[in-house]
This record gives structure tokens, C-alpha cells and sequence, in this order.
């Protein structure tokens, strides 16, 4: 659905975005991970064909940006981080001005059952004949969401979509976003990890103008740490069941913590291996008893944090 | 193309623009029309336009300094660039907006010729002359008032870029002959909106002089849409 091929993009001297490269399939809801500057922000304009890259190529639905602007724009709807709206029309006629830009064809009642449809589904109907300058922050980037959906484009390209909304704004907004998901491709992008995680079947991270990882949460875990970790907890002959567990083929390191007679092991191996059988069998023949095992999730927020801090060291 | 149109019509009233536009352009032309026709009885239009032009002149960076810059002001311009919309329908709907607010103005001002007419003194060639003029020089304006709009978000930069374009296009000729060299001064001769537009005043439709408007325009709209794409690109 979406393609990007060795996508860069120069501003004068400086390189905000260097060869990046990825694709998305038909009903994937993708979030750009990264840090403020990374190149998120920048990535989604040359998807959206805002920007025209320095070198590289976008195709939108099999169609090159760059060749057919018009067409592969059509597949798209894009909400900037500040919503692009226009303080002095009512929310109709926000809408009404979308149709027309998308060249709808519908005209008279038909468009405006049309836009009372949309405003019913982002529950803008009270507001409708409001204007924009009046409504609050929330509503103003309901009106953007129903205003993306106009003409209904595959491709919802969203650009951190919750800055400045209120805790119980962010919580409708992302089960707004969970329906969306059902009917459109979705990009969004943030720099806070949890609401990437909330939201996205597959993250791709973004580090100083580069795609660094890419791949669904869990994976990208692994592939970030490049290891994976088990909890083992055993009681009574903790010095030998420590040696038998750092035989087993694949294990990476062991540590250990507790006192006495009980130790949890954190037993970090490779990933694509299940240990915990070998675990098992090693601690069989021993005079100790397995309390406890169990895999331990290496958190993202810890690498993601470990991400961006590498960019901030000299 | 007319989706932007009408957003801008609907954008010139529904703010004060469009009326406090109107409102200055049709009391500069009133009084102008009062000082140089009717207290002095003279049936002659062209007094009247001649005097009235440079003060239009000053009046269509009101028109023009909001359009592209509010758009980058409110980024509201990343909406339209990225619908499926072409550029040059963006900057073509802008203009005739802003051209159709000042024909507006024009036109209220036929009660003019049709006084004078009431009064014994119709010249419909002559004052079609003057109104083809104003509206084919005004029109280069306002194109070159909304280039210089694409040029800043802000509507006051906007507007100082416009009175510095529209002055080095009315006063083109001056500074030809400033340098005193006779090829610049040619060259200015032909291109020179001022040399077109006493041309037109006085009632001789030339060609060249409309064709020289015609493409003074179209050259700003042009650059207009470079501009707009190249920021955004």
C-alpha cells in the first residue's frame, strides 16, 4: 500500500532524513517511534507528497508520488501535528470544503447527509454549525479526524495526534482510531512509546534520520536487545543449579538475586530459542526444586529510552 | 480550482477584509470623482482615473497580503497542498477571488460615467478605455500582491513586498531613464505598465499593451506557484 525506496531528504547542509526505506501493507496500523528531530514528522510529508525527496522514491497504492501527485494523494489523508483548519468556517463548512477539494461528486442533500454521516460517526452533529474558532482543542481535532475521512482515503497518515489533548481526550481518541483501523492503512507518529504500543500492530523506529528497527512490538523487542530473558526462581542448592543453567546451549548470561536458600535466576539467551525444557532437564537430576519459570518481557519503554538517550551522548 | 473561490470569497466577508476594502476603494474613488470631475465640471473621466490609479495601486496589498500567508500562518497550506488538488488551481481560485473583490469595487464605480453621461457628457469609448485600463493593470497587481503573499506568513512582510513589486513595476520607465541608457530605457519603454496604461486611458485599445498586463500577471502567477510548491517542497 504505501512504499518508501531509499527515501532521504536534504534541508541545505543538513540531512534530515537518509535512506530509508520500508513498506506497508493494506490495513496495517504502523507508528513512527522516535525522538523530537528524528525524522518522523519529515517522512510522513514526503508520504503525503507535501515534501518532494531529495532522492528516493514514494508509491502510494502502486502509484509514484513524484509521477502522478495528484492521483497517489487521493489514497491519502493527512493530519499534520497542528491541525490544518480554518478558524473562520463552521465545522460544515470546513467539511464541505474538503468534499469539494476531493471532488466529490454528491451536491445539495446528498453532501450534507454525507457530512452529517461523518460528523455523527467523530460525534461532532452538536457542533456542526459551530465555528472552528470556538470549539476546544479536542473538538478541533475531532473536526480534523472527520475532515481526513472525507472521500474516505485508504491511507490515514497521522502526525502526533494527541499533542495538547487532555488525558480522557487521548482515550477517546485512541478508540476513534481503533475503529479507523478496521477500515483504513494507518501511520501515526509519536514520541511517547505507550501510545505507539496502544495503538500499532507495528512500530518503526526513527533515530536521527534513520530507520533504526522496524517490526510488531514484541519482535522489535527482541531485535533491539538482541537477546531474550527467563525468569527461573529455585529453592535449595542455588551454586550447582547456577552452574547447570549456564551449560545449556544458547544461554547468553545468568544473574542471579534473593538470599539464602532461594535465588531467581534471570536467565538471558538467544532469541528464536524456547530454553525452558533444557532449564527443566538441567535442574532435574539436582537437589533443588524449580519454584518458578517463566519468560520476562525486556521493556520497550527501556530500550526506547535507551534509543534516544544514545542520541543525546556526545 | 472554484472550491478555493468560493473559500476565499467566503473568507474576504465573512472577516472584515473584503468590506473594509471595499469601503476605502469606493470613498478613494468618490472623492477623486467629486475633486476632478463634478466640483470642477469637467466631463473628462480620464481625470478622474488618472488621479485615482496610484491610489488603487496602494490599496490592492490590502486585498492580496493574506492570502498565502494566513494559509502559512494557520498551516492551513499543508491541507491544501496535500489534497488532490493542483497547485496552479490553488493559486488560480486565490487570484480570481482577489480580482473579483476589486471588480466588485470597479464596478460599483460605472455610476460614475453614467453621471457625467446624465449630464451631457458621455464618452463610452474613452471610459471604457479607462476601465479596461484600471482593471487589466490592477489585475498585474494583484498578482504580484498575492506572489509576495507566497513569499512570507506574515501578512505585513507580505504587504511591504507587494508596495516594493508594484512600485518597480508602475515606475519601471523612471528608472530607465535614471540610468540614461537608451536600450535599457527601450526595453523599459515596451514593458512599462505605466507607458501601457496612458495608452488605455486615452482610448486606444492597443494590443501589445493589453498582451503586456495579460503576461505581467501570468508571470506572477507562475512564480506564485513555484513559490507556493517550493516552500512546501
Amino acid at each position: 500500500m504505501i512504499k518508501a525506496t531509499h527515501l532521504s531528504k536534504r534541508y541545505g547542509p543538513k540531512m534530515a532524513l537518509y535512506d530509508v526505506n520500508f513498506s506497508i501493507g493494506r490495513g496495517e496500523v504502523a507508528g513512527f517511534l522516535g525522538p523530537n528531530g528524528a525524522g518522523k514528522s519529515t517522512t510522513m510529508n514526503l508520504l503525503c507528497g507535501y515534501l518532494e525527496p531529495t532522492w528516493g522514491t514514494v508509491e502510494i497504492a502502486g502509484i509514484d508520488m513524484a509521477l502522478h501527485p495528484l492521483e497517489a494523494r487521493r489514497h491519502i489523508g493527512y493530519l499534520p501535528e497542528i491541525p490544518p483548519l480554518y478558524m473562520d468556517m463552521t465545522v460544515a463548512e470546513q467539511l464541505l470544503f474538503a468534499c469539494d477539494l476531493r471532488n466529490l461528486p454528491q451536491r445539495g442533500g446528498a453532501r450534507r447527509d454525507y457530512i452529517d454521516s461523518l460528523c455523527r460517526r467523530t460525534e461532532l452533529l452538536d457542533v456542526r454549525d459551530r465555528l472552528i474558532r470556538n470549539l476546544s482543542k479536542g473538538y478541533r481535532q475531532r473536526v480534523a479526524v472527520t475532515q481526513l475521512l472525507v472521500g474516505s482515503p485508504e491511507i490515514l497518515i497521522l502526525d502526533e495526534p494527541t499533542v495538547g489533548l487532555d488525558p480522557r481526550q487521548i482515550r477517546e481518541f485512541r478508540d476513534l482510531l481503533a475503529q479507523l483501523a478496521q477500515e483504513h492503512t494507518i501511520i501515526l507518529s509519536s514520541h511517547i512509546l505507550s501510545e505507539i504500543r496502544s495503538s500499532c500492530s507495528r512500530i518503526l523506529v526513527f533515530r536521527e534520520g534513520e530507520l533504526i528497527a522496524d517490526g510488531e512490538p514484541e519482535r522489535l523487542q527482541e531485535e533491539l536487545s538482541g537477546r531474550r530473558i527467563l525468569l527461573a526462581e529455585v529453592q535449595g542448592g542455588v551454586e550447582a543449579a547456577a552452574q547447570a543453567l549456564a551449560a545449556i546451549p544458547g544461554v547468553l548470561s545468568i544473574t542471579a538475586e534473593g538470599e539464602g536458600g532461594e535465588r531467581r535466576f534471570q536467565i538471558a539467551h538467544r532469541p528464536g530459542a524456547d530454553i525452558r525444557g533444557a532449564v527443566y532437564e538441567a535442574l532435574k537430576p539436582l537437589p533443588c526444586t524449580l519454584l518458578t519459570l517463566r519468560p520476562q518481557e525486556v521493556s520497550l519503554e527501556s530500550l526506547y529510552l535507551e534509543i534516544t538517550r544514545r542520541k543525546e551522548e556526545p | 480550482m472554484r472550491a478555493v473561490y468560493r473559500k476565499e470569497m467566503r473568507q474576504y466577508f465573512r472577516s472584515p477584509a473584503g468590506y473594509v476594502f471595499l469601503a476605502i476603494f469606493l470613498f478613494v474613488n468618490a472623492f477623486y470623482f467629486l475633486l476632478q470631475n463634478l466640483l470642477v465640471r469637467s466631463g473628462d473621466i480620464t481625470d478622474y482615473f488618472e488621479a485615482v490609479v496610484t491610489l488603487e495601486m496602494f490599496l490592492i496589498p490590502m486585498l492580496t497580503m493574506r492570502s498565502f500567508a494566513e494559509e502559512r500562518k494557520q498551516r492551513t497550506d499543508i491541507f491544501l497542498l496535500t489534497m488532490p488538488i493542483d497547485c496552479r488551481s490553488v493559486v488560480l481560485g486565490k487570484f480570481l477571488a482577489a480580482e473579483s473583490v476589486f471588480l466588485a469595487g470597479l464596478g460599483a464605480t460605472l455610476v460614475f460615467p453614467m453621471i457625467l453621461a446624465f449630464c451631457g457628457s458621455a464618452q463610452p469609448l474613452i471610459a471604457l478605455g479607462n476601465y479596461l485600463g484600471a482593471a487589466l493593470l490592477m489585475s498585474a497587481f494583484i498578482a504580484a500582491g498575492i506572489f509576495a503573499s507566497a513569499l512570507s506568513e506574515n501578512q505585513i512582510v507580505a504587504a511591504i513586498l507587494s508596495y516594493v513589486i508594484i512600485f518597480l513595476l508602475w515606475y519601471s520607465y523612471g528608472l530607465g531613464a535614471a540610468v540614461q541608457n537608451e536600450a535599457l530605457l527601450a526595453l523599459l519603454n515596451r514593458v512599462s505598465l505605466m507607458q501601457a496604461y496612458h495608452g488605455l486611458v486615452m482610448g486606444i485599445l492597443d494590443p501589445a499593451g493589453i498582451l503586456l498586463y495579460a503576461v505581467t500577471a501570468f508571470i506572477f502567477l507562475v512564480l506564485t506557484t513555484w513559490a507556493v510548491q517550493r516552500k512546501g517542497g
